[in-house]
């Protein structure tokens, strides 16, 4: 099934990827061929807000004593790892888009500052699930920080409205809903923005899995620890 | 006029190499681990 998941990703992946580089049309208000980056730039930042509503939504259900699992917190943790790679790569494929379109690689623009602010938010996010003694204390912590992170993705998005910025507003979802593409662009967009959905989910799948293992792993090494230690206080109270 | 395609080569690489390489290192990882788990249980 999971094979199925993964031929199923690459394919649509690759069909996107053949109307992005061959089909769609270049735009000389959008760096002429520069915005074929928009099908990756686009989708990616669609991932990267997705990923980290995820993370929100699975710390909440963490928090909650009525639906608390261990599940819950593996899989805010494994969204939030593939989300911090698709906010990297949003921040990078901006900032080659940018360059040829705007003239400058970086600016400190309220869209591009709130989606650098997000990425190292959860990059420290990231850093703070590896502290703390206990599941529990883990599982707490970052579900903390995670829901307080999150602010900031409603804030990154409404930004373009909120503030006057270089970057455009939105494509589809902007302020009057007027949709600002057609054809085979719209189409593409779509494509794109549909494959990165299939790759996140089956990245957060195989880390999920991962992170199951990992978490396997640490109880039997704390076991085998306390173990240890039990039989080292026994050796020292045992009469010589 | 060359259009920006070496941007968009760019693009295209790092996005490719980045989650190629993601994905390998969790693979790579996961069999690993399971790997340790499998011996660990046999002895």
């Amino acid at each position: 099934m999971k094979r199925l998941f993964l031929a199923v990703t690459v394919v649509a992946l690759a069909v996107t990827a053949v109307f992005a580089l061959w089909i769609t049309p270049p735009r000389a208000d959008q760096g002429f061929d520069a915005v074929r980056l928009l099908y990756l730039h686009a989708p990616t930042a669609w991932i990267a807000y997705l990923a980290f509503g995820v993370t929100a939504l699975a710390s909440l259900l963490w928090l909650l004593p009525r639906t608390r699992s261990t599940t819950w917190d593996l899989l805010a943790g494994a969204s939030a790892e593939v989300g911090v790679v698709f906010t990297g790569l949003t921040l990078v494929l901006g900032s080659l888009w940018g360059r040829p379109t705007w003239g400058t690689w970086w600016e400190w623009d309220a869209r591009l500052t709130t989606t650098a602010i997000l990425f190292f938010l959860y990059l420290g996010y990231l850093a703070l699930r590896r502290t703390g003694t206990t599941a529990d204390e883990r599982g707490k912590r970052s579900a903390i920080a995670a829901l307080i992170a999150f602010v900031d993705v409603p804030v990154s998005y409404l930004s373009v409205t909120w503030w006057q910025t270089l970057h455009q507003q939105g494509t589809v979802f902007n302020e009057r809903l007027s949709v600002k593409i057609d054809g085979s662009m719209a189409f593409t967009l779509v494509a794109a923005v549909v494959s990165f959905t299939l790759l996140y989910g089956y990245l957060v799948l195989e880390r999920f899995e991962l992170a199951q293992l990992e978490e396997g792993r640490e109880a039997r090494e704390l076991e085998r620890a306390i173990a240890d230690r039990i039989q080292a206080e026994h050796v020292e109270v045992a009469p010589v | 006029m060359s259009h920006n395609w070496g941007f968009v080569a760019a693009g295209y690489s790092i996005t490719t190499a980045a989650l190629v390489g993601y994905f390998g290192w969790v693979r790579l990882r996961t069999r690993h681990l399971r790997r340790t788990l499998r011996d660990e249980n046999r002895d």
